[in-house]
């Protein structure tokens, strides 16, 4: 049974570096097919539900998507709760990846303790930020995250060697030497970035070539979205990349500021009124009845595209991150045609596919190149 | 994984383990990430984890829908 699809990665070596790499993923592009005939509100309600990881980024994207196709945007306070639960999901992700995915792909034991206490605090966002400061404090960074976030690039080195933390000692792993797993993609821009042009040109393409939404495009050519998309131009983050590359842990290195941000975003938020919830949710109505939503969710940005007639939906598109990162000519193929050799071969192809981060489970196959 | 799938809990084992029915595959799953789950709940699962308890009548709605759209055989 393969419901939802599934990545395969086949890598052909010589010894242990990859001669040839190929991706092929069997998502189905569900969108038209579910909602179609659906009025707005049936649609949001169905997208909230359908989809599990990103559920709540989903619905409100259904939900602004069709706002805007109806020259409607939404007020401060909506904004403000949309932009909330859009950040509540994306931290949660993101906390999955450090203390329940990282650790059982080294062997050791995932932290389900933490991720219960995150999860039982998301009814309020006030509280979530809460447990997350204090999940940040004792078990991800050992120390204030405002402190931690001021760490440069030897700053970040010493902490990780001192291992005070199980994260510090799962970034301590990741040596001190080149990243592994880099791709010199473009960034996809974060969302607060995104030219009107750009967006509408995204949404036009979408909508009259639905296998666009299956290897989307960034100017012609593939992109890469996701935490390190949005948090590149961070002063830790940026020296990583120019002394290390832009790898692997280039990417976790960016979920955990990412996430070590969060409660400091969240609080903004709920102080600021609604254009701080536009870095995370944005909607641009492009005419004809149709209606174009982006939100950053932690695998990166998720677009929804709508037409709409009669009140009722009657072309819809959906562009989600996996697409851009498992792309078959984009970051995973390129970080993978340049491993290294040396060392477990698959194992290091499983770290760099893990930390582009796919919504649907990948498997790798080894073969020998002759 | 991405859909949310309704997989009902057919048994509970030790150490927060169970057996979940998914479309007719019996798929094992850990139960530490829900609270209070019994044999014949509905949870959405993902990569082994139980995540979120469904409302039985919601679950069967979600997967009748799914059904229509053709995402269940």
């Amino acid at each position: 049974m393969n419901l939802e699809g599934r990545i395969d990665i086949h890598l052909q070596r010589h010894g242990d570096a990859p001669t040839m790499v190929a991706i092929h993923s069997t998502r189905p592009q569900l969108a038209q097919k579910l909602l179609a005939g659906r009025t707005p509100e049936e649609a949001a309600h169905l997208a909230g539900l359908i989809f599990s990881l990103c559920g709540k980024a989903q619905r409100v994207a259904t939900d602004t998507a069709c706002e805007a196709a109806r020259g409607i945007f939404p007020d401060a306070a909506t904004s403000r709760a949309r932009a909330s639960a859009v950040l509540l999901e994306l931290a949660q992700e993101h906390a999955w990846r450090l203390l329940l995915d990282w650790p059982q792909q080294q062997g050791l034991p995932p932290d389900q303790a933490s991720q219960l206490r995150l999860r039982q605090s998301a009814a309020d966002p006030a509280r979530f930020a809460e447990t997350l400061d204090a999940l940040l404090l004792t078990t991800l960074l050992g120390e204030p995250a405002d402190a931690w976030l001021a760490r440069d690039l030897a700053g970040f080195d010493a902490w990780r060697q001192a291992g005070g933390t199980a994260t510090a000692r799962l970034f301590a792993g990741l040596g001190e030497g080149a990243d592994s797993g880099i791709s010199e993609v473009d960034l996809l821009p974060p969302l607060g970035n995104l030219e009107a042009g750009e967006a509408r040109e995204l949404a036009r393409r979408a909508l009259e070539t639905p296998a666009f939404c299956g290897q989307p495009m960034w100017h012609d050519a593939p992109a890469e979205t996701g935490a390190l998309a949005r948090m590149s131009e961070q002063p830790l983050l940026a020296a990583w990349i120019k002394q290390r590359g832009r790898g692997a842990g280039a990417r976790l290195l960016a979920r955990l500021l990412e996430l070590a941000e969060l409660p400091k975003r969240l609080a903004a938020l709920c102080s600021a009124g609604g254009a701080a919830g536009a870095t995370w949710v944005r909607a641009w109505s492009l005419g004809d009845n149709t209606g174009l939503a982006g939100v950053e969710t932690s695998r990166g940005l998720l677009l929804h595209v709508v037409r709409l007639l009669d009140g009722k939906v009657a072309e819809y598109r959906i562009v989600a991150p996996t697409e851009w990162n498992f792309h078959p000519a984009g970051p995973l193929f390129l970080a993978l045609s340049g491993l290294a050799a040396g060392g477990d071969l698959a194992a290091r192809a499983r770290l760099v596919a893990q930390s582009l981060d796919p919504c649907v489970a990948f498997a790798i196959e080894l073969s020998e190149a002759r | 994984m991405c859909l949310a799938i309704p997989a009902r809990v057919v048994e509970i084992k030790e150490n927060d383990q169970a057996i979940v029915d998914l479309g007719g595959v019996r798929k094992d799953v850990s139960l530490a990430l829900v609270e209070g789950v019994v044999v014949g709940d509905y949870v959405i699962v993902h990569v082994g984890y139980a995540l979120t308890l469904l409302d039985p009548e919601e679950a069967e709605k979600t997967l009748a829908l799914m059904a229509e759209a053709g995402v269940l055989a």
